[in-house]
């Protein structure tokens, strides 16, 4: 079977390689084009979004507007438009490589955007994050997909170290630290080293590193991914219990069920383009039969672009 | 401000990760222990170098074992090689560091035939050749010293016995000179009394003439008288006759008277032939004597003759004696003008060696005399290395911990969470190299104690005087092992970098190679280099403060700075570039995973439906 897979790609590589030569310039001279277009829109929004920004953004924590991302000549990103309320939970459904780690890359400024912006609610004013990265950093975690700790630190060391990097004293963080380890049942296993506990709880203690510093929104890459069915419940209600304190939670993740179980609204990423981006709900009522979800409707988006193509 | 929370606890996460690797740990706590407790029993003394010196010679002669035994006075173990070839394998292999070839009859007293050593040595232990020639040289100049002031001292000796025996037969000379003048005065009397002498002959005093004549006068006389004998012979036959005619008027009568008168006849002709031989008798006698006279008075004309040839032979052997005289005179007066040039010689000789003032052997021997004398009173190796083992020290730790504590973090699970807090690159880079720092001040601390304890180096206030500067030079070093780790990629690659950077310094410098044996354009920059900048700082400024290397202190701050700035513009450059390839990594990685799983999806349903 991998062998004829083998064939088959490299078939289809060698035409696309062909064709992909012919095409890059004239994809280059559209990119140009496009991001030529949206510097003119962007001038015309600009005046538009002093007014857009009043009662309604209040409640958005994240707004992103026409961001586009390239990396070495190839689209990642491709004009992207969104808008993060706060205290919900935002999904970012996609395959895998449909750019949406790089999207959440650029809202917690890993990245910069080749166009576009990313404003950020601070003090209900939206804030260009560019222009203060400090500040929104302060506002933001991040857990990673892979565990991102130091192994060799004890779980309140790792939190510790990463609280005291948020500039927050240390009373503080130790409180912080605490109550994280109680959410998370890691209390027992603080002083053990990171790299002596469970998959499970190196998964929780992630999360709560991204926490540590009381952060207005959590982000969370694959959080679920190569769990097992009862780790992957326990992050999930510690994303709720997450959200409970007031926390906006966005995930990254592939896993619809999951999302379709936690999440308020989500947004289907494909080819660095969001392709549908709705509450739960709504997307629920949109679809045809009663025992539709959001995987078949993924499979459905998916399908269509196929036959598209 | 905000900043310094977080520099610390950057600094103690890097302490915990460093002590908690049990390698990190063990080269942090027991490295400089180590290290100097090695150093200091293997340099903690004043001995000097033991070499394996290999000797050969044809024959041992005296002068030869004179040699060995000088060589092996010390720590040198000579070894007796069988042949020359022999020796020089030894070396080859490592065995022998030198060998010594002895030309054949090695005679320094007669100074007879070739007197040249032959050193072999390996050019490929650069650092140990000259240490070794200069070591065996020394060696052989010491006994080459002593045997040219034995030379010397007779030499000096010889010239004062000949100064001394010139001044004693200094009045010889004017005794000759005394000696000659009198012999000439003496040729001059002799020649006058010569020239004075009357040789000549006066043949006429002799009269041989007027005897000659009176020869003749006889000689005539005697032929008057043989006239007379005639006569008588006449008278005789006259008397004859008269008697033959007595004879014949002889009678009878007469006969009486005839007889009478024949008788007187006959008695007269007796008388006359006895006057007759008489005569005869006479004038044979006479004719004898004249002829014996003309014989002698030939003989004395001859004789006088002789006589006056041999005045003649006289006269010219006067002439001769004469002009020998002057000869010899005038040689008299060479050796006079000789003796005079000798005498000035000898003055000359005298004024020169008694101009020579250095009649000390030794001083001729080695006019200069070194007397190598340490500034500071006998001190042991490990106190002449400690500066530049210090600054060993601070560049390869400072060096290798600061790569890979860069590297630790960029390969830690934790470095993207770093990335996306609010603490600038800067700061993490700023807890490297404190972290770094610290870590080297530590283990300097250490070693400071150790040695003040256990080897007694009186080193722990200098070191306490020159700590700003040695964290000056702690940063250097940091700085270029956080460029290293800011430019590789792997683990690997960094630290075979750190090494070789810190090797390369380690060779161009003057711990190694002296660096006076560099080609010039090579030594120009080499000094520039910051492991020679710090060693010679460090060396001068632990002993005498930083006032004389005040130039070499700006220079290692100019590097400070730039390296600063080095590493500031590499993160801004570097930082972009590696987040983004470690992303798209990433996303491959991911894109792998779900492609796999998709796959085994997809397996699974076409299992199912099959």
């Amino acid at each position: 079977m991998k062998q004829k897979r083998k064939k088959r790609n490299l078939s289809s590589s060698n035409s696309k390689k062909k064709s992909k030569t012919k095409h890059k310039r004239l994809k280059t001279k559209k990119t140009k084009k496009e991001t030529k277009r949206n510097r003119k829109q962007n001038k015309t929004k600009k005046t538009t979004l002093k007014k857009q920004t009043s009662k309604a953004d209040k409640n958005i924590i994240i707004k992103i507007q026409n961001l586009n991302k390239q990396f070495h000549n190839k689209e990642i990103l491709k004009n992207i438009n969104l808008s993060i309320k706060k205290k919900e939970i935002f999904g970012l459904i996609g395959m895998s490589g449909s750019g949406k780690t790089t999207l959440l890359n650029l809202i917690i400024g890993f990245h910069y955007a080749d166009f576009g912006k990313i404003y950020y609610n601070h003090g209900n004013k939206l804030i260009e994050s560019n222009k203060d990265l400090a500040l929104m950093r302060q506002k933001i975690g991040f857990a990673p997909q892979e565990p991102s700790f130091y192994p060799k630190l004890t779980a309140l060391e790792n939190l510790e170290h990463f609280g005291s990097l948020y500039n927050i004293s240390h009373s503080v963080i130790l409180a912080n630290a605490n109550a994280l380890l109680k959410l998370t049942r890691l209390e027992q296993s603080k002083h053990t080293l990171a790299q002596e506990l469970s998959f499970g709880m190196q998964k929780r203690l992630g999360i709560i590193c991204a926490l540590i510093h009381k952060p207005e929104l959590i982000i969370l890459d694959e959080p679920t991914a190569d769990l097992d069915p009862i780790l992957r419940e326990e992050i999930l209600s510690l994303i709720l219990k997450i959200k409970k304190k007031g926390i906006t939670v966005i995930i990254a993740s592939h896993f619809l069920d999951d999302m379709e179980e936690i999440c308020d609204r989500v947004a289907i990423i494909k080819n660095g383009r969001i392709i549908k981006c709705a509450s739960v709900k709504d997307i629920k009522k949109s679809l045809p039969s009663k025992h539709a979800n959001l995987t078949t409707l993924f499979k459905a988006l998916e399908m269509s672009k196929c036959h598209k193509k | 401000m905000k900043q310094i929370t977080p520099l610390i606890k950057i600094i103690q996460k890097n302490f915990k990760l460093l002590l908690r690797s049990k390698f990190s740990s063990l080269i942090i706590i027991l490295g400089p222990l180590f290290l100097i407790l090695l150093l200091g029993i293997a340099f903690n003394n004043t001995n000097s170098m033991a070499l394996n010196i290999g000797v050969y010679s044809e024959e041992y002669t005296d002068t030869v074992n004179i040699f060995t035994d000088k060589l092996s006075e010390k720590q040198y173990n000579v070894e007796k090689t069988s042949s020359e070839l022999d020796c020089i394998n030894k070396i080859k292999i490592n065995k022998l560091n030198a060998c010594v070839i002895f030309p054949p009859n090695l005679d320094l007293e007669k100074g007879i035939g070739n007197n040249t050593l032959t050193f072999y040595v390996d050019n490929s232990r650069i650092n140990m050749v000259f240490i070794i020639i200069e070591a065996l040289s020394s060696k052989f100049s010491e006994k080459s010293k002593e045997i040219s002031m034995d030379l010397t001292n007779t030499l000096l000796q010889k010239l004062e016995s000949t100064r001394v025996e010139i001044f004693n037969k200094k009045p010889l000379l004017s005794e000759i000179k005394k000696l000659n003048k009198d012999s000439t005065d003496k040729l001059e009397q002799i020649k006058i009394d010569l020239n004075s002498l009357d040789i000549s002959i006066n043949t006429n005093d002799f009269k041989t003439t007027e005897t000659s004549t009176k020869l003749d006068e006889i000689e005539k006389q005697n032929n008057e008288i043989e006239k007379a004998g005639a006569y008588f012979v006449d008278i005789s036959s006259h008397l004859e006759d008269i008697e033959s005619d007595v004879e014949s008027l002889e009678s009878e009568e007469n006969s009486a008277s005839i007889s009478d008168i024949k008788d007187l006849i006959n008695t007269t002709q007796s008388k006359v032939n006895e006057a007759n031989t008489l005569i005869e008798d006479q004038q044979t006698n006479t004719d004898k004597k004249i002829t014996e006279l003309k014989l002698l008075i030939k003989d004395i004309n001859l004789n006088i003759e002789k006589t006056k040839n041999k005045i003649n032979d006289v006269a010219s052997s006067r002439s001769k004696i004469t002009d020998k005289l002057d000869k010899i005179k005038e040689k008299i007066n060479s050796v006079n003008e000789n003796i005079n040039e000798i005498d000035k010689s000898f003055k000359k000789i005298d004024e020169n060696i008694g101009s020579i003032q250095i009649t000390d052997a030794d001083k001729i021997v080695s006019p200069i005399k070194t007397d190598i004398r340490g500034v500071e009173s006998e001190i042991t190796y490990l106190e002449g290395l400690f500066p530049n083992l210090l600054v060993i020290i601070i560049m390869f730790i400072s060096i290798l911990l600061s790569t890979s504590l860069v590297m630790m973090e960029k390969k830690s699970p934790a470095f993207f969470r770093n990335k996306i807090t609010p603490v600038d690159d800067i700061i993490f880079l700023l807890g490297y190299y404190l972290t770094c720092l610290l870590i080297v001040l530590l283990q300097i601390f250490v070693i400071v104690i150790i040695s003040s304890i256990l080897f007694n180096i009186q080193i722990i206030i200098p070191t306490l005087k020159m700590l700003p500067y040695i964290i000056l030079i702690i940063s250097l070093f940091s700085f270029i092992g956080i460029i290293i780790g800011q430019m590789f990629k792997t683990e690997e690659t960094s630290a075979i970098a750190a090494v070789s950077i810190s090797t390369i310094f380690l060779f161009l410098s003057d711990i190694i190679i002296p660096i006076g044996m560099m080609p010039e354009a090579i030594r120009n920059i080499i000094r520039y280099s910051p492991l020679i900048l710090s060693a010679n700082f460090l060396k001068i400024g632990l002993k005498y403060g930083i006032q004389p290397v005040l130039s070499q202190l700006y220079y290692i701050s100019i590097y400070v700075i730039i390296l600063l700035v080095l590493i500031i513009v590499l993160q801004k450059l570097i930082s972009k570039k590696f987040l983004t390839k470690l992303i798209l990594l990433q996303q491959k990685k991911l894109l792998k995973r779900s492609k796999i799983k998709e796959d085994k999806q997809k397996d699974k349903l076409l299992f199912k439906k099959g």
